[in-house]
């Protein structure tokens, strides 16, 4: 070291002049734009992902509803179309019977065919 | 980010969020944690000039964020950002030429004793002598450190921070033998 080193260095802060340095303010507060100036920067490079923006926002929120809507629509009638009441059968094979009996009853009837010479 | 809902997550596990996943929420919180003391290096290295500290903080947390792949884990993230916004400050004060380095060991003709608090008197001094008091006396750099970001030897930062003290206690010996009595 130095005679210079030596003579600067001795040049310390005394008790009092410490305490002073002790107390100065160690946070400072920014304004809040700052924050928002800085991520819209750091967005712009790149190294943060980049938000999406209110009209995408707006445009997935609609994707997702007419999808929900679709999906429930194809549901319901997925399911109307499959369901078959169980008290509607028996009328209907009733129904198909009653023909058939008719049917059969019209069949028998002798058919007289009248032939001319 | 692994953690329970009362804990905070750490640094690292931040830094890796970001690095990793560009993640919003991550730098949101890191921004949070240590903005405000760093945002106080560069003021008071500025001279209490908030405007330009502002524009130091948002250059340093770019450059930080550009390279956050350089920070070891084992370093203290706060000092970490603290050096870089730093040497914006410093940057910034050499741009404009505001940065000068006096080779003669004699108090500049201009001061003139007066009572003042020590944040005033710090702020008053030469942008030369205000940097390198800053960075040793409060931010707790070595001579090494801030000859490497200031571009001087330490041999010069000494010289330096010697005439900036002298400043300092001319500036604030009437407020002291004051409180003395």
């Amino acid at each position: 070291m130095s005679k210079q080193d030596e003579f600067l260095e001795g040049d310390e802060w005394s008790a009092d002049e410490n305490a002073q340095l002790r107390s100065l303010a160690r946070e400072r507060i920014p304004s809040h734009e700052l924050k928002g100036r800085t991520v819209a920067a750091l967005h712009s490079l790149g190294f943060l992902a980049a938000p999406a923006s209110g009209s995408s926002r707006r445009m997935i929120a609609l994707l997702a509803a007419a999808s929900m809507i679709f999906i429930a629509g194809a549901l319901v009638g997925y399911f109307a179309a499959r369901r078959e009441p169980a008290s509607d059968v028996q009328p209907r094979m009733a129904n198909r019977e009653q023909v058939a009996q008719a049917e059969s009853a019209n069949n028998t009837k002798p058919v007289r065919h009248v032939v001319w010479y | 980010m692994a953690h329970s809902p009362v804990s905070q997550p750490s640094d690292a596990e931040l830094v890796l969020a970001i690095r990793r996943d560009r993640s919003d929420a991550a730098f949101s919180i890191l921004y949070d944690r240590h903005t405000p003391r760093a945002f106080q290096t560069a003021w008071r290295i500025l001279g209490g000039n908030a405007h330009e500290a502002e524009d130091a903080m948002q250059d340093a947390w770019i450059r930080a964020v550009a390279t956050l792949d350089r920070w070891q884990n084992g370093e203290a993230f706060g000092a970490w950002l603290r050096g870089i916004t730093a040497h914006v400050a410093i940057d910034l004060l050499r741009r404009e030429r505001r940065l000068t380095f006096e080779t003669d060991l004699e108090l500049p003709a201009t001061e003139q004793p007066e009572q003042i608090d020590i944040e005033s008197a710090i702020a008053g001094l030469a942008p030369g002598y205000r940097a390198v008091l800053v960075m040793h006396d409060v931010e707790g750099f070595t001579h090494e450190e801030i000859g490497e970001r200031l571009g001087i030897t330490a041999g010069t930062s000494k010289g330096q921070l010697f005439k900036a003290r002298r400043v300092i206690r001319a500036r604030l010996s009437p407020s002291i033998a004051e409180r003395a009595q």
